[in-house]
């Protein structure tokens, strides 16, 4: 009788334990969502079944990427023909920037343009690193209320008008193709890239 | 007295007591539909709601109204409410939203995303046709890298990093569509493009975006709403949310980086010795308590 009762005690206890276990290894898996190795383990997988091309959508013509390749780069890549001038930009300028940038460029109540000796704001001046940024930025967002409205002559004239009221070129340089690129901002060499190497260190 | 005149006075003594039994039985009424019911003279229930009939079934749930989830809004940005919320998965309305131009309505029908660049073979896709490719789905957060208010001693976690959210992403990894392109060889760098006014443009590594980005179309079991990038957006695990270009209408491939506004004159970071760092894209940790918290 004592046998058999120690008998079933220990039987219970194991199993017991056995579904204990189960639990704990339910509740580790369900706890812990798949991890990094996990995840490229399963996509390794799943890729190994995929073709070697979908041949899913259609080819992009060169006209079809020319409508849209609107980018320029600081070699100056792309940059349209054209020739801006800061006299013709003020004019633009007054128009269609000062609203917002204020009618000398630091008035604001938006992004401060110009740079002044009073005021430490991020500007062209003293923070951008490319001229051929300010062309890029201009005609892909500006103005506000009217992103993309002006015409790359009109962006060229402005373009020119920001770097003479920075003090970078004078006023009856011609800003082009071949001129933007090669102009130096004050900022360019301060930029440095990403140098965090992880760690408890805290920058 | 004329007969005339008293049959006027019946009449109007019979209307008054007419329009006063209306009356009366009118508050009788409202009263009876009103009336508190108390189950259990314990508890401070006023309305029993096992006791009424409920509101039916509807197209799309809503929330309790007892319960006030709102993000906290500015011209162009809008903040999670991150001491509301519960477990892991921020609530598709209620994820951060930051933006240059606007939210921009797009026509999926419409929309093309075009691959092009240092390429083998320039790509334009459809929503559709991203559709048909095959799909992952992971959970990652999106933290905006302008992500941390201080100086007011009594601040919600909302007003202090509400520009944190995570999402179930579901999409077509960036690798599956780069390779149905064929990358080239000496392709290091690809600006990706948004549709929205400010044509958000952001140069991206290629090397390390290969390794997990994807271009995501559904958050949460659902299309991505307008606010997050409807109908397609990058998704790269652990870059800064800039990168993440919602909207995307255009990937291309180079050597080099654009050098755009917001990777130059934003998105940069005033170090030691006056300089400047640029294309810091992995978010470092972050953690706040969010209960018990402000207020």
């Amino acid at each position: 009788m004592n046998k058999i009762s120690s008998f079933l005690f220990v039987v219970g206890a194991l199993l017991l334990a056995i579904s204990c276990s189960d639990r704990q290894a339910e509740n580790v898996s369900y706890a812990a969502p798949s991890g990094e190795g996990e995840w490229k383990e399963n996509l390794d997988l799943y890729q190994k079944t995929w073709p070697q091309k979908f041949g899913i959508g259609r080819q992009a013509s060169k006209e079809r990427i020319k409508k849209w390749d609107i980018d320029v780069n600081p070699q100056g890549e792309r940059l349209p023909k054209g020739e801006g001038l800061a006299s013709r930009g003020k004019e633009i300028y007054l128009a269609k920037c000062a609203s917002c940038h204020g009618k000398n460029g630091h008035e604001g109540p938006y992004d401060q343009l110009v740079v002044t000796d009073t005021s430490k704001r991020n500007t062209i001046g003293n923070y951008w690193p490319y001229a051929t940024t300010i062309f890029d930025y201009v005609r892909r967002a500006m103005p506000f209320n009217a992103p993309g409205s002006l015409s790359d002559q009109e962006v060229y004239d402005v373009t020119a008008y920001l770097l003479y009221r920075n003090k970078i070129i004078e006023e009856e340089y011609p800003v082009n193709a071949n001129t933007l690129p090669q102009i130096e901002m004050p900022a360019k060499s301060r930029f440095v890239l990403d140098d965090r190497r992880g760690g408890n260190e805290i920058k | 007295m004329d007969t005339k005149v008293y049959w006027r006075r019946l009449f109007k003594r019979w209307m008054v007591g007419v329009l006063l039994g209306v009356a009366v039985a009118f508050v009788v009424v409202k009263m009876w539909n009103n009336r508190i019911i108390e189950p259990d003279k314990d508890t401070k229930i006023v309305l029993d709601p096992s006791k009424v009939q409920g509101r039916g079934p509807d197209k799309a749930g809503y929330r309790s109204k007892y319960e006030r989830l709102q993000k906290i809004t500015s011209t162009t940005a809008a903040r999670t409410p991150l001491q509301d919320l519960y477990g892991t998965i921020t609530p598709s309305d209620l994820h951060f939203e930051r933006h240059h131009a606007g939210i921009p309505e797009i026509d999926p029908e419409k929309h093309e995303l075009l691959i092009h660049g240092l390429v083998e073979q320039p790509l334009v896709l459809k929503l559709k046709d991203l559709k048909r490719y095959p799909s992952v789905t992971r959970i990652c957060f999106i933290e905006c890298s302008g992500n941390f208010r201080y100086g007011k001693r009594e601040m919600t976690p909302q007003e202090v990093c509400g520009l944190t959210s995570q999402s179930e992403w579901t999409g077509v990894l960036l690798s599956t569509i780069l390779e149905e392109a064929g990358i080239k060889p000496q392709a290091e760098w690809f600006l990706a493009e948004g549709a929205d006014g400010a044509l958000m443009a952001r140069s991206v590594p290629l090397k390390e975006a290969l390794a997990e980005a994807m271009i995501a179309y559904a958050q949460n079991g659902e299309p991505i709403r307008p606010q997050q990038g409807y109908p397609m957006r990058l998704v790269i695990p652990g870059f800064e949310g800039n990168t993440q270009i919602k909207w995307l209408r255009r990937i291309e491939l180079s050597e080099k980086p654009f050098m755009t506004r917001e990777e130059t004159s934003k998105y940069t970071e005033k170090i030691a010795k006056g300089k400047i760092r640029m294309f810091s894209l992995v978010m470092d940790a972050r953690s706040i308590i969010t209960y018990p918290a402000y207020p």
